[in-house]
Formats: structure tokens, sequence, C-alpha cells
């Protein structure tokens, strides 16, 4: 028995030591090759020089155009993603009759479970086309659509989030505003929505890190561009994409060029490093709160 | 818990005198907390509840289809047993009634909150600190800043469930001290579990056993020479 114990506590443990050991590897790897590329390239350059093209003959390196794309398709997605997936979260939690919101909360799930390579045609077929008829000069790739799309893919996670923080709002403070003559639409916004809010900046920031690290449905409606602008009827390249399109194309291993996109991916990391801690750190403040 | 005859809400009501205190007191689960909701219709909420029989404010139905809902709470305002501040300034707390209604003048707002805080009898204790959080009060000064909240609107009724319930002693003979200051312009119902403090503060009692309401006369009457031997043997501490 005692043995039985043993064996099964030690793969509990393997199971966990796997997981650290991949972060480590993965952060190894970033930074080995990171550190290879930055030994070539000024890392001054890699930050303020508004150019990316180190597959073409005159080399640039600067990120900014790949982190404007990406910015920029980050920016869209929260801004659909946002005011609706809030709408909904507010709707399940204060107005919804227990049986739709028993039918609302499964489909949310289905829509999270789509894959985003179907996120990514369905914004290239439909979306883009339909943004062509409505704005003339659009080009086929473009960020806007991409970046619509992307905020669908996010309307979940941002739902779910604030679902469960306006949940864990104490229904105490509901009965107070109701008490006081309070709309249901007051109560909401005025109470709910303000005494939830760390929760809510979390499930936001969470999804601006999902749509920083989103890659299919960029690549395939954004463009292959990487371009410093704000405009979104134009294509661009997102960081994620540059990636994809090196280590997918015939780029020779080990060359300079190939090691861009371990220094991309660095970028790339940090930036979801950071937004995650944060969104950490206002987890654990919004816990003490009500505790 | 959820019903409620008819009769007894109707012969009820029509005893409630302006400027008085009623207690309500009985065990745990009689449906003493369940009928004050009724006054301001906290109880729509619940998805299977229903009423029959009519409470009346002022000799208005107040579950009548042209009532709004809104309105009547603004008149019949309610502290809860739990201090429930919002997670807002004091100031805040004081004005979101006003608020509520589109009032956006300054010196409404901050003649309102000196009134309603000195009414609560906290105004000498939170005027300096009028921007911070509610939440940094103790619960006696949270529950009497709920008070102050409920006062802003100007109800004429007030309905406490166990307002007191969750405090300290020294805190509750406050609540009390105040419940009793408030009579001369309010009309006070207030749930209890505390028999003493029913006898302490309120002029009227009714005495609440499973669901139904079985006796209601003056506290003094209530608690010295009741008429139904149920309310003799509660009263009297010998079960409950």
């Amino acid at each position: 028995m005692r043995t039985k114990e043993k064996i099964i506590e030690a793969g509990l443990a393997l199971a966990a030591i796997i997981t650290v050991f991949t972060t480590i590897g993965i952060i190894w790897v970033l930074l080995s090759q990171g550190i290879d590329f930055f030994s070539e390239v000024s890392i001054i350059d890699f930050l303020t020089d508004t150019q990316w093209t180190p597959l073409f003959a005159d080399k640039h390196f600067g990120i900014l155009p790949l982190v404007a794309g990406t910015f920029l398709t980050t920016f869209i997605a929260i801004a659909v993603a946002l005011p609706v997936g809030l709408t909904i979260a507010v709707y399940l939690n204060e107005y919804a009759p227990r049986n739709i919101r028993s039918l609302v909360k499964p489909l949310l799930e289905i829509l999270a479970a789509v894959p985003t390579v179907v996120y990514g045609f369905f914004a290239l077929s439909v979306i883009t086309p339909f943004l062509q008829s409505l704005l003339p000069g659009m080009a086929g790739f473009n960020a806007l659509s991409a970046g619509i799309v992307m905020g669908i893919m996010i309307i979940p996670l941002i739902t779910s989030l604030s679902e469960d923080a306006l949940y864990a709002v104490p229904k105490s403070l509901r009965e107070a505003s109701y008490g006081m003559g309070s709309t249901r639409l007051q109560t909401a916004f005025k109470v709910m929505v303000p005494a939830a809010s760390s929760g809510i900046i979390v499930s936001v920031i969470l999804g601006i890190s999902r749509a920083v690290g989103e890659t299919m449905i960029v690549a395939i409606a954004a463009g292959q561009q990487p371009r410093l602008t704000i405009n979104p009827m134009v294509p661009i390249e997102t960081i994620t994409t540059y990636i994809v399109q090196v280590s997918t194309g015939d780029v020779a291993h080990g060359s300079l060029e190939y090691k861009t996109i371990f220094a991309a991916g660095l970028a790339l990391f940090v930036f979801t490093f950071i937004l995650n801690n944060i969104s950490y750190w206002i987890k654990k403040k919004f816990q003490e709160k009500y505790e | 818990m959820n019903k409620l005859e008819a009769k007894n809400v109707n012969v009820f009501y029509g005893a409630i005198k302006p400027n008085t205190v009623t207690a309500f007191i009985g065990p745990s689960g009689c449906g003493k907390s369940t009928f004050l909701r009724l006054f301001n219709r906290m109880n729509d909420y619940i998805d299977v509840f229903r009423m029959n029989g009519i409470i009346s404010i002022d000799g208005k139905d107040i579950y009548d289809k042209n009532i709004r809902v809104e309105e009547l709470r603004k008149q019949i305002g309610m502290v809860f047993q739990k201090p429930n501040p919002f997670p807002k300034s004091i100031y805040e707390n004081v004005v979101y009634g006003l608020r509520i209604q589109g009032i956006k003048d300054k010196k409404i707002l901050d003649e309102t909150v000196e009134t309603a805080l000195q009414q609560a009898a906290l105004w000498e204790e939170v005027k300096d600190k009028l921007k911070d959080s509610a939440l940094a009060l103790s619960g006696g000064q949270q529950q009497r800043l709920c008070i102050a909240r409920t006062l802003a609107v100007q109800p004429t009724v007030i309905l406490m469930d166990e307002p007191a319930s969750a405090l300290d002693p020294i805190s509750t003979a406050k609540i009390e001290d105040l419940i009793y200051k408030l009579k001369s312009k309010y009309t006070i119902v207030i749930v209890t579990h505390n028999m003493q403090q029913a006898g302490r503060i309120s002029d009227k009692t009714a005495f609440f056993y499973m669901g139904e309401m079985v006796e209601f006369d003056d506290t003094k009457i209530i608690f010295t020479n009741p008429k139904q031997e149920r309310t003799l043997n509660y009263v009297t501490g010998r079960f409950g």
C-alpha cells in the first residue's frame, strides 16, 4: 500500500515538474537564440528602427512595424470584445432568466471551441468582402477584418471572466441598490459593474494577452506586410504572423534571418508575460477586497 | 415561508400608524423577514414568488400594476441585516439615491450628505473623511452610513431587517438610540431576533411563528399580557 502511494506521488510530482521544465526550456531557447541574434544586430536598432525587412537585400531589423501591427489588431479586437462581452455578462448576471442563461452559456463555450483557422477563413471570406462593400478602398488583407473576428473569438473569454466577477459581487449590494429605488440598468452599471471592475479589467488584460498571441486569424486575414501604421484598411503583419512566415518558409536554419524569429518570439513573450502578471496582480488585490 | 395569507396582510397593515416603531419578532425562519420585504416589493426577484391580498401605503395598493416599484422604494426605504455600503466613498454612498434620480446640483448633494449623516448620528465621526472609502469604516459606522443613505432619499417609511444583529453591543445601542430619534419623522418597521430590543424600541409588536402572524398588539401587552398562549410561551423563553 505504501509503495503504491509513493508511486502515485512520484507520478504527480513528475507531471508538475514537466510543466516547469517546459517553461524553462522555452525561455532558454528564446534567450539563447535571442542573445545570438542580438550579438549581430544592435538592440537599439531592434527597438527603434521603423522598418522590418530581414528577408530582403536591404536588411532592417526594427520590431516596431510588427509591434504596431500586433497592437492595431489587438486594439480592434478589444474594441469589439469588451462592449459585447461585458453586455452579455451583465445580461446573464442581472437580467436573464435561468433557462436563457443555461442556453447562452454553452453556446458561448461553442464559440470558444471554434478552431482559430476557421475564424481566419471566416474573416477572409465573409467579413472582408462585407467590409469592402461598406468601405471602398479596403484591401483584401487588412487589420480591421482580422481584428473584428479576433474580437468575436475573445468575447467568450471576456464574458465568462466578467460574469464570474459580477457573480462574486455580494448580493447585498444589489439589494441595497434596488432598495434605494434603482432600476435594473442603474443597479447593473452604477453598482455591480464598478464593484466588479477589477475582475473585468483582468478579463480585458487576459483578452489582450490572447489577442497579442493569436496567430492563425491574423496570418490568414491581415496580410504579411510589416508596416508602421494605424490604418486598419491596409495589410499589416503581426509578430506572430512573421514567426509563421519564416518558420514555414525556406529560410536556412541557423542563419541571421532565421534567428529573427527568436528575437520576435522573445518580444512577444515579454508582452504576454507582463500582461499576465498585471492581471495576476490585479486579481490578487481583488480577492483581498471581498475577503 | 412564502405563503402569506391575504387576510393577515390586510388586517395587519391597516394597523401601522405613522411615526411609530413596529417590531416583528419570532424564531428564525418564521417568515418575518419575508413579510417585511413585501412592503417594498423586494420579494419580486424571487422566481416563484406570488402573493395574495393587498398591501397599501397611504391607501394605494403597492402591488397595483400602475405602481412603479422604483418610486415605491424611494418612499419606503430599507436597511439590511448586514451593513452593505457600496465600495465607493462615504460621500458617494450617501448621494447614490440622488444620483440615480439624476440630481447633479453640487449644493443639493452636499447639503443632503450633511443632513443625512447628522440624522444618522455619523456626521461628527466622518465629516473630515467624506472622500474615504466607506469600506474603511467600522461595522457599526457602516450600518449608520446605510441608514444615512436611506434617509437621503427622504422616505416616509423605513424598513429595517435586523439592523443590529451583526453589530457589537455599543454599536447596537447607538442604532437603537437612532431608531428612537428617527421615530418623530419616519414610520419604522423593524425585524429583530432580540426580544429585549423589541421591548426597548417599539410601540407595537407583531409575533410571527411558522409563517403566520400569531399576534399583533401594543409592545407592552405582547410582553406582559399576550392573548395567545404561543406568544406567551415565546416571550417568556419557553421555546424558540
